[in-house]
Parts: structure tokens; C-alpha cells; sequence
């Protein structure tokens, strides 16, 4: 059966290595036909047919096996196809599901994003200490270090595999495993451990308590200003210590950007995907694409037409996906709404397009721009922009509280997230202090000076006002709840892990408790963290010893040469390592097949095992698509940052 | 900062760098240095220690103690069942002819298109080349579905070809990539000196250039092979027939056994049959891997 | 160096490929293969198949060879799912109890080479009814695992519970915690993390509920499950205070004879062999029952299919036929721990083994199968997503019971069940 079977396949590969050279040569023939056809060179059309030929196992498995098959399933994810069934043409409905945590499917989905957050977040600074400080360990040249390098680095080599897993999952065995016996055999050894340890599990249990709450959906109150606030503040006050320097007005921009980039995809994907299409989008993407058609004939770019032609298309594109989604008629006062910014926005396109390309074509863009930003800002105002939000910035600069009713459940669990501002605006005005401060840059000091550090005692405030008042807003629900004798659902894991401190017999849970599995997840990856221990190490080779050297020379001690030579000169390591380490939280796939249990799948879960479980398990092929180009979406941006910001790091460094 | 570099200052004042201290230092330091290391040795060798000491014990055993970790009597009868089991005997023949198959398919289409990509100047390279750095960033999620549909099309569900045949594509731009890395490095002069002596381009790749890129075929080479023998995902969605399970697919199914409680002494020597291999693989081509990631992975 | 690696290669690829597995290639060209894939079952019942119960089939068929694949209850969906939907697979599948309303018309109609079985009679209705979808025999059950609540008569304080009330206080007088972790526990249920989504539904039902309405809707709003749902929340709570408790300390051998456990539901293949002395102290029951409903003991049956896309199913009916004999059913449940679910089977079973006789006795009065789940591959993580949520805290009984009902719905609709 089995050896039929290894035949069956040794003659399917003898028929491949065929087909291969085959088409590789068919395909090395053709591109030099072409290169005749254009009139190229003997020599030239020589090195085409090698190299097409050379090169041809890759491209002619490039349509078969990528591109092909991509296109698929970018059709699929437009469909309801489940496999054996019919598929329908459904539009944007799966990607709503997804990015508008619609139903189960949506609920499921945004909870495997936050848990890959939690592992980008969590996991992937750990991992990256781990390669570090494994790195710095392994790169002296002692007796004996070969021997390490390869111990440190073998569990990578395992850790793909099901066998070493197997192995984890029953060291980590709740009751009487391993790691909890040893543990708690040496926290036994001496009161301080034991006091450590049961800090450990109190802190890790508040935590992820914490963001299971978070998971869950439960509303978390003013405290949404915190992280923004804080964010704000601290960049801030990076920009405003010592000297400025360029490396500060890169940081500026680069947290802009990583930060005005999520903003973008949140709005986005919220924005876009609601139905009816709020018009405010049609504006901003009109706004968008003349802007940057003005920006590229200010910078007289050669292929200015080409992008011209593009936003047009792409501009009646979007107004014809827009407008066919609702019952189009012209004296309907609800499609003008739409037609509006449309029709300006395309007005200007075409008139710049045909027209010579003058001064007076760029004032009139702008013209419209303006107008068009005029609209928008109408068109969002009475949502976003009333007094009642606004005034949560003022509440907090004279420390008052935002919470208005702290006796009403409902208004705490429903009210107060929707009528509060949204976070959102705190990103952005980090954002704004953050472009000001860097624009202000050498050519205005003291300007620049007090922007920041103003900025950075502005931020420091609504950060710690918003903590006290998140503070006040979690002990209200539990003052409603003692009062009324109910359970107090919200956040219920982190309250009960606050409530009391471990006795000295507990255990941490690993996989039996979703306060616990994504730790144990966190604990594999770190064993295995070789991967990045060894990029470390190729980078800290590269150091000049010079440097050290020098260093030395001026007196500088251990930490400083690490914290101003090290550091420094292997950053773009470091950023290769967390953008790795990144995308890998997103498709980790083995591990938690092996780890999972029913109970603790849901936390544990990335978006590609969810991916497989719904299109393997579940058969919705549809959804499965759609699922997997929001991740292509996601770590396609994440490389393009990998691949602009190194290159801007070596640059400053160099 | 000023303050900080005192300590330094105040060493070379008290004429604390006499030889004699240097020397405690250092070796004060190097007692330090091993601990750590040999602590790290320790914390990253000892899930495969248990692995093996598991694999050894009774079952009685295996749910008593788990502190110990080498039982007082090895049970290799553990063993002796796996060996006379025909299914595990079947998956590891299959796991061999798979790896050994793909790894014949794709190193020799990864060595060709690398040598195309680094050592021939043609028009149109940068542009291919391009596409294949971008298909890098393309998650392999995005086209497993169609992959599986259309297979099922070429009714090869159920056999071997899934999981082989795409190699011979040199599948993997990752591995072309860093063959390519390599190949770049060597001297332009070589294979020109051989084009002048009339060697076409096969010749060229044979001759020449094979031969000075063995270090990063030996690195490919394993990260080919660890990523195939351990791979689970593609034998689980693609073989479903018991008689093409490969070791992956058997030892992760030990863990389906509706028996309590688990009988973990035999998964565990399933697994610790299961990672020799790879050990072996990786102790014999180590010194090339690290070195060969040392050198291409500061420029990745 | 590198040529002999290259022909190391070529030598290892070239060997497994010639290398016969067992029979050699020109003989099992001739041979006919049947696969029958089988879910779940322990490594002995395996080895009987295959040492003989196959045998003894080939010997009867010449020519054909069985071949057994297995796969875990984990698997089980992505696996099958895949088999049926793209028609390529296993000549005989093995599926769960709630199985036939799920793949239906997917699977061949078995009536016509059933008809003229005489042995037809002999199998319990309930057992033919799991298996007929649309009125039409799906296959042939296999066999049937009552999973009835032991108790350990010699260790627990208080009398058997047959109500919520009286479960609770059970649980609570049996019930030994210490410090942040389990001592003993009163009740142990089949997937050690006291929920289970099958046993939910059993109390649903015995708290007088169904899970669906007249018109085929979901009845998660009603009281019932209201009722069910806060039983299960009151257990957990007794037995794991708060969601850090850690669970029982490891044991040797099964939980029932451990010592650790004075209830539970298991599987008959979980606890020890009815030969053992513990039996003298075990008592077995129903499942305690709601304000409106009845005491019950949950039935599987597990049954063999043969998939629709199999091109001549009169060969692994055959096998159906063959390994559904009284014979092979006496054998099966010697070896796997599962009952037979032909009836001719038990006087033997009764007659000399007097824990099978009461557990049979048991299921004629409290037994009720566990089928017609409706799209049961999206119910489960359906059902697990939301009880963990409430189980655990984290929301409230109304809100889980409005989702609950909201997305099945959705989940029946889309599956073509609401038409």
C-alpha cells in the first residue's frame, strides 16, 4: 500500500522534473523571441534565454502554486463557498464579519487578533530579551562556547516538531507537573522565593484577568485614555531631554507614522465596512487623492499622468461600489449625500487631468481640497466633535472625573462608552504634538522646547487623570453590585485574582485556565528563541572592537558601553528580530494544536489556527479567505515598516 | 553622565589596575560567565533530559513522581513495542522517502534559480527577482485553500504528491534568497575566467560554483530538512490515510488515545525515536548552520 | 564528500520507495482494499480489529484486505468534513452519535442491502433511529456507551442524588478543598474541567427542556436551560471556588478506583474491569433531574457509515454485516468496554456479569441517545464559547442564554435547517 503509493509519487516527480525543464525551457525560448522581437543584442538574447531558463523552475511555480492560487482565494473571500455547496457572491460581507466582530465568527476573530496582540506585546519583547541576553552570553570566545551556541540554539530546530511539545504540554501538567512541582519545591527553600512566587502568580494572574476582560469586550471607562495619554507623554519627554538631534526628529516621524498607520487601519476597517458607508470616507478619500496628485506635480514627478489616471479609476471605482450598494436615485436626498463629494472630487481629477498642468491647476485643487475639508469636518462634527466630548480634555486638566452617574449600571456599562470621546482623538493629538515638535526641529529651539515639555506635562496629566477617574469607574460596578447582591460581571477574572494574594500551595494553571495558557505559550516560545539569539550574534560580531576600545579608554563602565555602542549599532537586528517575531505571533500554528484543551482554545488561539479550524474543520472556505487576506494585509504593512525602517536606521547610525 | 564614568577614573587613581586584580577580575568573571552558560544549558537541554527519562519509566511511574527524572529501572520495553509496531515502522519509512525527495527536488531548483539570480546579468532579473522577494511577504495562508482544491482537481488527495511535488518549484523563496546571499559573494572573476574558456552556464554551475557554495547548501540543507521532518500541518490536511501518516502525524496522535490516564511513557519514546534524526542532522551540520546564518543574517 | 551524499540520497529515497510494506507489490495490486476509519477507541480494541476481527473477515472474502485508520474525537470534524465534502476517502467511516442529521443525504442509503438482514430485528430502536436519517438506514450501530453516574458508595457522605437540589448539596458535603487546590472532588465529569458541552445538553434535558422548538428554532431562551445552566455554574462553583483552584492531584489508573473522586460520568472503557472488587462499593444513577423533568442516563451511539461517494458499497456492507454478528458484538464489548446494541447480545452479557446486567437494566429505563443535534460541528464551539464565559464569570446567565439562542439560529438557518 504504502511503498504503491512512494512509486505512485516517484513517477508523478519523474513527470514533474520533465514538465519543469520542459516549460523552464519553453519558458527561456520565448523570452528570447521577445528580446529579438525588440531588437536586442545575440549576446543579450543569449543571457535572457539562460537566465529565463535558469530561473524558470521558480517562475513557472511561481503561477502554479502562488499566484494562481492567490487570486482564488482572494475570489473566495469575496463568496459564501463552503466546499460541496454552491458559492454565492456575498461582496464585503465576510471582511465585515471579521473587522466588525459580527456574530461568532466576528467575536472569535478579534479575539485571535488581541491574542496575537498579547503576543506581539507580551511574548515578543521576552523572546527578544531572551535572544539578547543569550547573545551576549555566547559572544566570548571561551573554551567551550561552540558547544553552548549549539545547546542554545538546538531547541529551535525541535520546537517545530510535535515530540518536544508533547514534552512541554506534560511538564506543564497542573497538578503534580514538573514545572509546578519544581517550583514549588524551590520557592520552598526559602521564605523570599516563596513570596516571589506567589507575587509572580498574583501579578500574572491580575494581568491577564485583565486583558481577558478586555477580550471579552467588557468596557474599560476612562481608562481608554490612558495607554494614549501615556504614549503621548513619553515620547514627548524623549523628545524634550538633552540635545536634539536627528535620530529624535527620526523618532518623532517614525512614531507618527507606526501610530497615524494603525489609526488608519482602525478607522478604516470600521469606516469602510459599515453599512451604509458613512460619506465622510468619500470625502477623505477625495481629500486624499488630490492631495496627493498636488503633492506630485509640486514635485514635478514623470509619472505623474500614470498616477493621475489610477486615483480617477480608482475614485469612480469606490463611488460605483458605494452608490451600487443602495437604490440609486438622483432625487433621493440620501444619494446626493454620496454624490456630493463624488462628483467634486472627480470634477477636479478630470479637470486636472485634461488640463495643462499650470499654477492655476494646483490653486484650484487646492480650492477644492479645502472645500472638500470644509465638508468633511461638517460631515463628522455633530458625531465626534460636540462640547459634551470635548470636554473630557478640560475635565481632566482640572482634575475632575468624566463619570457623571456612578449609581447606574446601565449608564456605566452602555452609556458612558458611547456618548465619551473616542481614543482615537488622544492618538491624534499625540500625533500632532509629536509632527509639531519634530517640524519645529533645529530651526526654532525654544519653540520646540516648550512644545514638548509643555506637551509632556499635558500628557502626564490626562494620563494620570484618566487612571484615577478608570479607577473610580471600576469601583463603582463594584460598589452596584455588593449593593444590589448581584455578581459583578465585569472584568470578574481580574477582580477575583486581585482579591486575595496566593496562599502558598497554589499552583499556576498553565493550560487548564485562560489566565494561563498564554503564558505557557509565552514560556515555549522563549526556550526557543535561538533563531534571534543568532541574529544578535551575527550583529554583535559586526561591532568594530574599536569602539569598545575607545570606550574604554574614556572610562566608560560595562552598562554604558552596552547601552551607547551595543545597543545602538545592532538596533537594526533588534527591529529585524520584533518584526519576525511579529508576524510569527500571528501564525504560530503547532504549538497551540498540541497545547490547546476545549476550554482554553478561545485564548489561546492565533488567527491562523482559527484560519485552518474554520476552513478545514468548519468548511467556510469563504470566511477562511477573507480571514487570510486581512492577515496578508497585516503582515504585508508589517514587512514594508521591517524593510523602510531599517533601512533608516542604518542610515542614522552609519 | 559625567558622574557615572568615575568608577573608572577612581580604578585607575587608586592604581587599581595592577596586574594582579586584573587577573581576579577576570577570573572572577569567567566563573560567572560558565555559570550562566551552564545554567542555560541546563534551563534549553532539560525538556529533551525529560523526554528521554519519561520515555523509561512505567506507567505506574509516570503518575507518581514528577520530580524524578531518570527512573531507578529503564523500561526499554517502551521501546521494544514502538519498534514492533508495524504503523510506526511505516511512518518513519514514509517520513524518510518524503524528506529525502523533497530535499533531492528542491535543493537542486534552489541552487539553479540562485544561480541565476546572483551570477547571471540578464533583462528582467531585477523585476523577477523583485516578485519572488514579494511572494516572501505573502503568508503561506493565502493560498492554502486553493492549493487544496485544486489538488482535489488533480485527485492527488491522498497521496504523497501534495507534499513533495511543490518542492521541485524551488519552493521557497526564503531558501533561494539565502543560496543567492551566498553565491553573491563569490568572485565575479571565476566564472568569467571559465565563460572565456567556453563553458556555458551549466557547465559554470557545476564546476564552479556548486562547489564553493557547500557551506550554504549545508545550510539550506537543514533548515530544509528540520522544517519537512517536523512538519505536521500539510501530511495532516493532505494524506488522511494512515498507510502515508508521517512521524508527525503519529506522534502528535498519541495524544488522541482515549485511554486515562495517558500513557505518557510511550509518547514520550515515540517522540524521543522521533527528534533523533533532527538531533543527528543538527549535530553533524551545526558548525555550518550557525556559521552560515552568521554571515547571511546580518545582511537579511 | 559531496557525491556520496548525493548518492546517500538517492539510495535512502530509492530504498523506502522498492521497500514492501508487508506484502509485495504485485500482490497488492491484486487485492482489493477496504478502509475503515475508526474514531476514539482504545489501542486494544484497535488491535483486536486488526489481529482478529480482519483476519477473520479476509478469510472469509479472499482478495480483500482491511486496512484501519484512526484519528481522535479532536480531529474528527476536520477529518471526516473533509472526506465526505470533496468525496475522496475511507470505504466505512466511523461517526458520533449526532452524526446523521449533520452529513444526511452524504451518506449512502443502506436500505436495500439491509433488507433481507434477519439480524435487523435484533437491534434497539433507539439505536436504529440514530442511525436513519430522512427515513433511511444510514448505517449500522456499532456499539453504545450508556454513561450512567457512578458513585463511590464506600467513600461518600449522604444518599444518591436524583435532583439539582440534593446534587448540590452532595457535591457539597463531598467536596474537600485545601488551600488553593483540589483534595477530593464529588464529582468528576469526562473532560475533567467540570463542563462538557454533551453532559450540558443532558441536563438540559433533564431539567424537562429540548433543545429545539416546534418550528425547529433554537430553545436556548427557555427556563429549562436557565435552570440547567445555573446547576452546572452552582457545581463548578462548589468544587473550583474561585477560577484559580487548581484541579485534583495526579493518580495512578482510573479516577474512579484513585479515591480521589466519589462521582463521576465515564465511559465504561475509563473505569476498572467489571471483575475488579471495587464494584462491590460502586453504585450507578441517572443524572439528576430539574424542578420539571426527569432523572436520565446519556446514551452514544457510535455507528458505521458508508459515505455516499463509495462507488460499490456492497463490500463494506458486508463488513457492516460481519462485524455487527452477535458474535463480534459479545467480542467488542469484551475488548473495548462498550455495549452491544443488538439485544440478542446481552443474555449473555446479563447473564454473566452482574455490573453489565444493572447498567443494561439502567438504560431500558433511563437511557435516551444523544441525537439529532443539529449542526453539531458549529454547536460545540458555540456551546464551549459561551458556557466558559459564564462559567467562568465573565457573563451573565441572560446574556449567555440571549447568545446562545441568537447565534444557533443563525447557525440553523444558514445549514438549511429552518426551511
Amino acid at each position: 500500500m504504502a511503498s504503491e503509493m512512494r512509486l505512485h509519487n516517484l513517477k508523478w516527480a519523474l513527470l514533474t522534473v520533465i514538465f519543469i525543464i520542459v516549460s523552464s525551457v519553453a519558458l527561456g525560448l520565448l523570452a528570447r523571441l521577445i528580446a529579438r522581437l525588440r531588437g536586442l543584442s545575440e549576446t543579450e538574447q543569449r543571457k535572457i534565454f539562460w537566465g529565463f531558463t535558469l530561473a524558470g523552475p521558480w517562475i513557472v511555480g511561481f503561477f502554479i502554486f502562488v499566484l494562481g492560487p492567490a487570486l482564488a482565494s482572494l475570489y473566495y473571500s469575496f463568496t459564501d463557498y463552503e466546499l460541496g455547496q454552491k458559492m454565492e457572491w456575498v461582496g464585503l460581507d465576510n471582511y465585515r464579519k471579521m473587522l466588525l466582530v459580527y456574530g461568532r465568527q466576528g467575536r472569535q476573530f478579534n479575539k485571535a487578533m488581541l491574542n496575537s496582540f498579547y503576543y506581539a506585546l507580551i511574548g515578543v519583547p521576552l523572546q527578544i530579551l531572551a535572544a539578547l541576553i543569550m547573545a551576549l552570553l555566547l559572544n566570548h570566545e571561551v573554551r567551550g562556547i561552540r558547544f553552548f551556541r549549539m545547546v542554545f540554539y538546538m531547541p529551535v530546530i525541535l520546537a517545530g516538531g510535535p515530540a518536544i511539545l508533547l514534552a512541554w504540554r506534560y511538564m506543564l501538567t497542573t497538578n503534580g507537573g514538573f514545572v509546578n512541582e519544581a517550583m514549588r519545591k524551590i520557592a520552598g527553600m526559602f521564605f523570599i522565593f516563596d513570596y516571589l512566587y506567589r507575587g509572580f502568580i498574583y501579578g500574572m494572574e491580575a494581568f491577564n484577568g485583565f486583558y481577558a476582560g478586555i477580550a471579552q469586550g467588557d468596557p474599560i471607562g476612562p481608562l481608554k485614555y490612558t495607554a494614549p495619554a501615556l504614549l503621548g507623554a513619553l515620547i514627548l519627554w524623549l523628545l524634550a531631554r538633552g540635545e536634539w538631534s536627528e535620530g529624535k526628529r527620526l523618532l518623532a516621524w517614525r512614531a507618527a507614522q507606526i501610530v497615524g498607520l494603525a489609526m488608519f487601519f482602525r478607522l478604516a476597517s470600521k469606516g469602510l465596512m459599515a453599512q451604509p458607508v458613512n460619506p465622510a470616507w468619500l470625502y477623505a478619500a477625495g481629500i486624499a487623492a488630490l492631495g496627493g496628485i498636488a503633492w506630485l506635480g509640486w514635485l514635478r514627478h514623470p509619472r505623474l499622468r500614470l498616477t493621475q489616471g489610477a486615483l480617477l479609476a480608482a475614485t469612480i471605482a469606490l463611488g460605483i461600489a458605494v452608490l451600487a450598494r443602495r437604490d440609486f436615485a438622483l432625487g433621493d436626498a440620501e444619494t446626493q449625500r454620496y454624490l456630493l463629494p463624488l462628483a467634486l472630487t472627480a470634477l477636479a481629477l478630470i479637470g486636472a487631468w485634461i488640463g495643462p498642468w499650470t499654477a492655476r491647476t494646483y490653486r484650484l485643487l487646492a480650492l477644492f481640497g479645502a472645500l472638500l475639508s470644509i465638508l468633511l469636518l461638517v460631515r463628522l462634527a455633530p458625531g465626534q466633535l460636540d462640547g459634551g466630548r470635548l470636554e473630557v480634555l478640560m475635565r481632566y486638566l482640572t482634575f475632575g472625573s468624566t463619570l457623571d452617574r456612578t449609581d447606574d449600571l446601565d449608564y456605566l456599562n452602555k452609556v458612558y462608552p458611547v456618548q465619551t470621546m473616542s481614543s482615537l482623538w488622544f492618538y491624534g493629538l499625540a500625533i500632532a504634538a509629536w509632527l509639531g515638535v519634530a517640524g519645529l526641529g533645529e530651526a526654532h529651539p525654544m519653540a520646540r522646547r516648550r512644545l514638548a515639555w509643555g506637551g509632556a506635562a499635558l500628557f502626564a496629566l490626562f494620563a494620570l487623570g484618566s487612571f484615577l477617574d478608570g479607577r473610580a469607574y471600576f469601583q463603582a460596578f463594584e460598589r452596584l453590585a455588593q449593593a444590589s447582591g448581584k455578581p459583578n460581571y465585569h472584568f470578574s477574572l481580574f477582580r477575583q485574582a486581585i482579591a486575595q494574594f496566593p496562599s502558598s500551595d497554589r499552583v499556576p494553571l498553565w493550560m487548564n485556565s485562560e489566565l494561563w495558557s498564554k503564558p505557557a505559550l509565552i514560556l515555549i516560545t522563549m526556550w526557543s528563541s535561538g533563531t534571534g539569539m543568532l541574529i544578535f550574534l551575527a550583529a554583535l560580531k559586526n561591532v568594530p572592537r574599536e569602539l569598545y576600545e575607545a570606550a574604554e579608554v574614556d572610562g566608560a563602565n560595562v552598562w554604558q558601553r552596552f547601552v551607547k555602542i551595543t545597543l545602538p549599532m545592532i538596533s537594526p537586528a533588534m527591529f529585524y528580530n520584533i518584526v519576525i517575531g511579529m508576524i510569527a505571533a500571528l501564525q504560530t500554528f503547532e504549538t497551540i494544536y498540541i497545547l490547546q484543551t476545549p476550554l482554553t482554545l478561545d485564548s489561546l488561539q492565533s488567527a491562523a489556527y482559527l484560519l485552518y479550524a474554520r476552513t478545514f474543520s468548519e468548511l467556510h472556505i469563504g470566511e477562511g479567505a477573507a480571514m487570510s487576506w486581512i492577515l496578508v494585509v497585516i503582515i504585508l504593512t508589517l514587512t514594508v515598516l521591517q524593510f523602510r525602517f531599517s533601512r533608516s536606521w542604518v542610515h542614522y547610525e552609519a | 553622565m559625567a558622574t557615572q564614568s568615575r568608577p573608572g577614573a577612581l580604578l585607575r587613581a587608586r592604581g587599581l589596575q595592577s596586574p594582579r586584580w586584573r587577573h581576579s577580575l577576570r577570573l572572577v568573571r569567567r566563573v560567572l560567565l560558565y555559570t550562566a552558560l551552564i545554567g542555560g544549558a541546563l534551563f534549553f537541554l532539560f525538556p529533551l533530559a525529560w523526554m528521554v527519562g519519561t520515555s523509561l519509566k512505567t506507567i505506574e511511574e509516570v503518575g507518581r513522581s514528577q520530580l524524578t527524572l531518570m527512573p531507578e529501572r529503564p523500561q526499554w520495553q517502551n521501546y521494544e513495542k514502538l519498534l514492533n509496531d508495524s504503523t510506526f515502522y511505516r511512518a518513519y519509512l514514509n517520513s524518510v522517502f518524503i524528506v529525502s525527495l523533497v530535499l533531492l527536488g528542491t535543493i537542486t531548483s534552489v541552487s539553479f534559480v540562485a544561480f541565476s539570480f546572483s551570477r547571471l546579468q540578464w533583462k528582467g532579473r531585477g523585476v523577477v527577482f523583485a516578485l519572488m522577494m514579494s511572494t516572501l511577504m505573502l503568508p503561506y495562508q493565502a493560498t492554502l485553500v486553493p492549493q487544496y482544491v485544486m489538488f482535489h482537481e488533480l485527485r492527488w488527495i491522498r497521496t504523497f504528491n501534495p507534499i513533495t511535488i511543490p518542492g521541485f518549484f524551488a519552493g521557497g523563496a526564503a531558501l533561494v534568497f539565502l543560496l543567492r546571499q551566498f553565491m553573491l559573494t563569490i568572485p565575479k572573476e571565476l566564472d568569467e575566467a571559465a565563460m572565456i574558456d567556453g563553458a556555458n552556464p551549466l557547465q559554470i554551475w557545476w564546476h564552479v560554483i556548486m562547489p564553493l557554495s557547500r557551506p550554504a547548501v549545508a545550510t539550506i540543507t537543514v533548515f530544509l530538512f528540520v522544517g519537512q521532518w517536523n512538519n505536521l500541518l500539510m501530511p495532516l490536511i493532505y494524506l488522511q490515510k494512515p498507510a502515508l501518516y508521517t512521524m508527525p502525524i503519529y506522534v502528535a496522535q498519541k495524544l488522541n488515545l482515549q485511554e486515562s490516564p495517558l500513557p505518557w511513557q510511550d509518547v514520550m519514546a515515540a517522540s524521543v525515536l522521533f527528534v533523533i534524526p533532527v538531533l543527528v542532522v543538527f549535530l553533524f551540520t551545526q558548525r555550518y548552520f550557525i556559521e552560515g546564518i552568521s554571515t547571511t543574517g546580518s545582511k537579511g | 564528500m559531496k557525491r556520496f551524499l548525493f548518492l546517500l540520497l538517492v539510495a535512502l529515497i530509492a530504498f523506502p520507495a522498492a521497500l514492501p510494506a508487508g506484502t509485495s507489490p504485485a500482490q497488492a495490486r491484486q487485492e482489493q482494499v477496504l478502509e475503515i476509519y475508526i474514531t476514539g477507541l482504545t489501542e486494544d480494541t484497535m488491535n483486536w480489529f486488526r489481529e482478529v476481527a480482519f483476519p477473520a473477515f479476509e478469510a472469509a472474502h479472499p482478495g480483500v484486505k482491511c486496512e484501519i485508520l484512526t484519528g481522535g474525537w479532536g480531529d474528527f470534524d476536520v477529518t471526516v468534513a473533509g472526506w465526505i465534502t470533496t468525496g475522496e476517502g475511507p470505504d466505512i467511516v466511523y461517526l458520533g452519535s449526532e452524526y446523521a442529521a449533520t452529513y444526511g443525504d452524504l451518506l449512502h442509503n443502506l436500505d436495500p442491502y439491509f433488507a433481507d438482514w434477519e439480524d435487523w430485528g435484533q437491534y434497539l430502536p433507539a439505536a436504529i433511529d440514530t442511525v436513519t436519517y430522512d427515513g433511511h438506514i444510514r448505517g449500522l450501530p456499532l456499539l453504545m456507551s450508556p454513561r450512567p453516574i457512578f458513585y463511590r458508595t464506600d467513600l461518600m457522605k449522604g444518599e444518591i442524588p436524583l435532583t439539582f437540589e440534593d446534587a448540590l448539596e452532595f457535591y457539597r458535603a463531598n467536596t474537600i478543598l485545601e488551600g488553593g487546590a483540589a483534595k477530593q472532588w464529588a464529582f468528576m465529569d469526562i473532560g475533567n474541567d467540570l463542563f462538557d458541552a454533551q453532559e450540558f445538553i443532558a441536563y438540559i434535558w433533564t431539567a424537562g427542556g429540548e433543545l429545539y422548538y416546534e418550528d425547529g428554532t433554537s430553545a436556548f431562551d427557555s427556563e429549562p436551560v436557565a435552570e440547567a445552566m445555573q446547576y452546572m455554574y452552582d457545581r463548578r462553583r462548589i468544587m473550583r471556588p474561585t477560577e484559580d483552584t487548581a484541579g485534583l492531584p495526579p493518580f495512578e489508573g482510573t479516577a474512579l478506583a484513585s479515591g480521589l473522586v466519589i462521582s463521576g460520568i465515564f465511559p465504561m472503557w475509563a473505569v476498572p474491569p467489571t471483575s475488579d472488587p471495587i464494584w462491590n462499593n460502586v453504585e450507578m444513577a441517572p443524572y439528576p433531574a430539574g424542578k420539571n423533568g426527569s432523572p436520565l442516563i446519556q446514551v452514544f451511539i457510535d455507528w458505521l457509515s458508508v459515505p455516499a461517494y463509495v462507488e460499490n458499497p456492497e463490500l463494506a456492507v458486508e463488513f457492516l454485516k460481519f462485524i455487527g454478528s452477535k458474535d463480534n458484538a459479545i467480542a467488542l464489548k469484551q475488548v473495548a468496554g462498550f455495549t452491544p446494541t443488538r439485544q440478542d447480545a446481552w443474555d449473555e452479557i446479563k447473564a454473566t456479569d452482574p455490573v453489565w446486567a444493572k447498567l443494561l437494566d439502567l438504560t431500558v429505563e433511563y437511557g435516551r441517545a444523544f441525537a439529532d443535534i443539529r449542526a453539531s460541528a458549529e454547536l460545540r464551539p458555540l456551546i464551549f464559547e459561551q458556557m466558559t464565559l459564564f462559567l467562568t464569570d465573565q457573563q451573565s446567565l441572560e446574556d449567555t442564554q440571549a447568545a446562545l439562542k441568537e447565534e444557533y439560529d443563525i447557525i440553523l438557518e444558514e445549514a438549511g435547517y429552518l426551511d
